[in-house]
């Protein structure tokens, strides 16, 4: 057995980290409700385990989603996720072939270089690749450096990366980042002074050790460099759980947590907490988040997150936030980050007891209608919208009724937005009760925002339908005829319909076939600072907010054109070009009754 | 003053107030207006608050003053501009130029866009007007809605487009709360068995006899004021106008059937204004009215001696004020350019 004390910082630190995170798993774990624990039983040994692992190793390892998302900053992660693995993974291999026994103590194939002198090729390299090992376990270490170099030049120099901001770090955070940033030079020393004194090492520890040699008395400095680098080792590990780098085991507890949980994982405390550890801070959210644009970058998710890491949910941030999911959109990890900060309103707002529960008469209904019809409370502040929602459902034959003709029933959006989840649910089963008593089989809403509470919260046995998609189906069926009568416009995506789902996608083909052939359309996914979702914060950021939003929206002064009453309404109180909803222009270009 | 050639833009009372004055001084004045009348939004009006006088007397008294040497050009717009030191240079629209000593900014307000409030309605149902589509009516001597049939119930809803910083104003019109109050009563008394609401959220009473005509409306024209804006308005099959406000005072929400709803919409400045201004280089405010030097000393001033403003250019004002202003600025020009003379 090989032994010297300078590995046992390295050993010690190793021996807690695995206590410390070994029982961090079990308690989430432990948390799960018994129903996604059964989950997890039966889909343990099955296809949902290799979809997991296959995950992890293209997010975890290379860093897929970062790469798309910016090159730079992924090659900067995946240098140290990959080549770290594979430093391990070839090390240990390599070490396999000098101490001949099965089972290594973990810090032998770390410190291989200190132990082994040994200059002769291994079995296996005889005659193809001769210095294989050695090659590549240096070309691995300067891979690690190059992206280490990418990360000191992150720090002073954001803006080279296409980021205009980048994180700040708390205490346990920035020593982590110091030891982390020190075991890779002190390696690559270490290695190449023991290579200096004894021979062996690769291109680079060999030629590195070779020319310090002669000025650099490196028999007396190598073995204090390996105490120095164990002890980086060591220090990082120990404070790895208490860092932001407890993301790289947390990333992969939340992949498994997702594949194996299912949907059902995605709201549970475990999973929340689990998430709120996968955040690499890799600081992508900063510049999506129109909040921290706006001047106020404590609400940005990556900064909310570091707070409930450190145990606190400050009102202001947890409620500052717009609920855009433009940071939801991008973040390479995955996080529900929209679900983790109503989670944190939860917290703050969830235990206020419910008021009353509304109470409808139940409508009798003189005929089954085709569509049950729920335009939205702000939907009603837009008469030119129902009016021409009316008037294109007549030109289509549409039979409808109109659940909120009054105007006075709440989908339950704000309420939960705000974290009151009970009183929510209170109004959503009265709501849900009056939608199944119409009869209809699809209800059709104007809002995205009581879309997507009526699609996420209201479970309904019926389809449910934002006016876009219905128009579109209306038009695609023949129902409905409009001219391609449009010229060049801005199409302004609602944050509510939600970017990246086949509601959007299908909002943004209606939209192209409303227009001239060879006429340009321009999207806009900025959110229009109006939302609904943003309970607190000053007043001038939230105008700096819209500002910007309509400024990156009414591009080359062209008309803009929404899918939301709300984003409308805001719009047109901070751009001078004109704002109108998707079914008004579908409206005039119909051969619908025009009035007025 | 030795024929010193003055500019007046715009024809309103307080352009007309001030041409009144400075040909008496020795200047030669042109007035020039878009509209093809003289009187600005006063032309428009029926009975003026607090005393019911007729507009047109009013107007026929201000135009009677102008000395006949005023040359007036209506219907003419001024295109281009440039002002340096002692002179103002003026394009006009059909490429004419005029040369003057001294300018008078009197270019006045628009009414706000009541479509701007679109959850009102105005545009887009039948029986939304605003108080100058009334004002017509009265003049007309005939109320009715849309469909021609006498107004049973009529609501009048404060503060459209002002004091409402969702609309993107900040300030308070002024003069919308005791007009409100003023076509209460008239219609009163052409309706006298309709019900006839008054939404408010304050009512600034604060001109000789405002509060008095206020206290009469209540007493003995049974006008109901309900404090609290309105929410939102739809349309019924009938074409009544279905409104949705709040009674601050008893904090309960309100549904109520109209057969018309009246704005009473803010003022805003004129789109002529801000286009002049900006060829002359005067400046804004932060409500986009001319500001002036000071708000309380030299209100008629700007940052050159020979430009001043008059009216409601600066911002909301009574006829009063617009009258008062037009004849101080005038004043004060004439002032400004004895010294640069002397």
């Amino acid at each position: 057995m090989t032994f010297d004390p300078f590995v046992l910082p390295f050993s010690i630190g190793l021996l807690y980290l695995m206590v410390v995170v070994a029982e961090r798993f079990r308690h989430w774990f432990v948390g799960l409700p018994p129903k996604v624990k059964r989950t997890i039983g039966k889909r343990v040994i099955s296809s949902h385990t290799l979809a997991a692992i296959w995950e992890i190793i293209r997010e975890g390892l290379f860093h897929r989603n970062l790469w798309r998302r910016n090159p730079l900053l992924g090659y900067m992660h995946m240098s140290f996720a990959l080549g770290w693995f594979l430093l391990i993974v070839l090390g240990n291999i390599e070490s396999r072939f000098y101490s001949q026994l099965h089972v290594n103590p973990p810090y032998y194939p770390i410190f291989l270089k200190f132990f082994v002198h040994d200059s002769h090729v291994l079995p296996f390299e005889l005659s193809t690749i001769p210095g294989f090992f050695r090659f590549t376990m240096d070309f691995l270490l300067l891979y690690v450096l190059s992206g280490l170099m990418l990360a000191w030049i992150k720090r002073t120099r954001s803006r080279w990366f296409g980021m205009i901001s980048t994180t700040r770090h708390n205490a346990a955070d920035r020593v982590a980042l110091t030891a982390l940033w020190l075991i890779f030079p002190l390696r690559l020393l270490a290695e190449s002074f023991t290579a200096g004194c004894f021979g062996g090492g690769g291109f680079l520890t060999n030629t590195l050790g070779a020319a310090l040699a002669s000025f650099l008395p490196e028999e007396h400095l190598y073995y204090p460099l390996w105490w120095a680098y164990s002890f980086a080792l060591g220090v990082f590990f120990m404070l790895l759980p208490y860092s932001r780098y407890m993301h790289i085991l947390a990333e992969m507890g939340c992949i498994m947590l997702k594949h194996w949980g299912g949907s059902e994982v995605l709201t549970t405390q475990s999973y929340y907490e689990c998430s709120m550890q996968a955040c690499s801070r890799c600081g992508v959210c900063l510049d999506q988040c129109q909040v921290a644009l706006a001047g106020n970058p404590g609400v940005s998710p990556v900064s909310f997150i570091r707070e409930l890491r450190a145990g606190r949910i400050p009102k202001e941030i947890a409620e500052g936030c717009l609920m855009c999911r433009r940071c939801q959109d991008v973040c390479p990890v995955g996080i529900g980050l929209i679900n983790l900060r109503q989670w944190a309103r939860e917290q703050l707002n969830g235990r206020i007891p419910v008021v009353a529960a509304p109470r409808y008469s139940p409508v009798e209904m003189k005929a089954i209608p085709d569509v049950v019809w729920f335009a939205g409370c702000m939907s009603h502040l837009s008469p030119g919208l129902i009016r021409s929602v009316q008037l294109l459902f007549k030109q289509a034959g549409v039979k409808y009724y109109w659940l909120d003709a009054d105007g006075s029933i709440c989908c339950g959006r704000p309420a939960q937005l705000t974290g009151r989840t009970a009183e929510a649910e209170a109004l959503i089963e009265v709501n849900r009760q009056a939608i199944l008593d119409s009869g209809a089989k699809l209800l059709v809403t104007n809002c995205p925002i009581c879309y997507r509470v009526f699609c996420d919260h209201y479970d309904l046995p019926i389809e449910v339908m934002h006016h876009s998609s219905y128009f579109l189906r209306l038009i695609d069926q023949g129902q409905l005829q409009v001219s391609r009568g449009l010229k060049a416009f801005n199409l302004h995506i609602p944050c509510e319909l939600d970017r990246t789902s086949v509601d959007a996608d299908r909002m943004k083909l209606l939209a192209s076939q409303l227009v001239e052939n060879s006429e340009v359309i321009s999207q806009s996914e900025w959110c229009c600072g109006g939302s609904l979702g943003r309970l607190s914060g000053q007043d001038e950021v939230t105008r700096k907010i819209s500002t910007d939003a309509a400024f990156n929206t009414a591009q080359s002064n062209l008309p803009v054109v929404t899918g939301c009453p709300l984003c409308k309404k805001t719009l047109q109180r901070y751009t001078k070009v004109p704002v109108s909803d998707i079914a008004e222009q579908i409206y005039l270009l119909s051969a619908a009754e025009k009035v007025n | 003053m030795d024929g010193k050639h003055i500019v007046i833009v715009g024809a309103g009372p307080a352009g007309l107030a001030a041409s009144s004055v400075l040909p008496r001084l020795g200047y030669r004045v042109t007035m020039i207006d878009r509209s093809n009348t003289l009187g600005g939004h006063l032309s428009k009006w029926y009975q003026l608050f607090p005393d019911r006088a007729a507009a047109t007397v009013l107007l026929e008294q201000l135009t009677d003053e102008v000395p006949d040497s005023v040359s007036t050009m209506l219907g003419r717009e001024v295109t281009g501009g440039s002002v340096s030191s002692g002179a103002v240079e003026l394009t006009l629209d059909h490429g004419e130029h005029l040369s003057a000593n001294g300018l008078i900014m009197a270019t006045g307000f628009d009414l706000f866009d009541a479509r701007r409030k679109e959850e009102y309605g105005y545009g887009i149902y039948d029986n939304v007007f605003t108080q100058a589509e009334i004002e017509e009516m009265f003049r007309q001597g005939q109320i009715e809605t849309r469909h021609h049939r006498k107004p049973r119930s009529i609501a009048f809803l404060h503060c459209v487009g002002s004091r409402d910083l969702k609309a993107g104003v900040a300030y308070c019109s002024k003069v919308c709360c005791v007009t409100g109050v003023k076509q209460a009563i008239e219609l009163r008394e052409l309706l006298p068995d309709a019900a006839i609401y008054n939404f408010y959220m304050d009512l600034r009473m604060f001109g000789r006899g405002f509060e008095e005509l206020y206290q009469q409306a209540q007493e003995r024209y049974n006008i109901r004021f309900v404090r609290g804006r309105i929410s939102e308005a739809a349309e019924s099959s009938d074409g009544s106008v279905i409104i949705k406000a709040e009674d601050t005072l008893t904090s309960r929400p309100l549904k109520l059937t109209v057969d018309m709803l009246v704005l009473l919409t803010g003022m805003q400045p004129a789109a002529g204004s801000l286009e002049l201004a900006a060829k002359l280089g005067l400046v804004l405010g932060d409500d986009s009215f001319l500001k002036p030097y000071g708000l309380t000393q030299q209100t008629f001033k700007t940052s050159y001696p020979h430009v001043v403003l008059a009216g409601s250019c600066t911002g909301p004002t009574t006829l009063t004020e617009a009258i008062l202003s037009g004849r101080s600025a005038a004043m004060a020009l004439h002032e400004s350019l004895f010294k640069l003379t002397n």
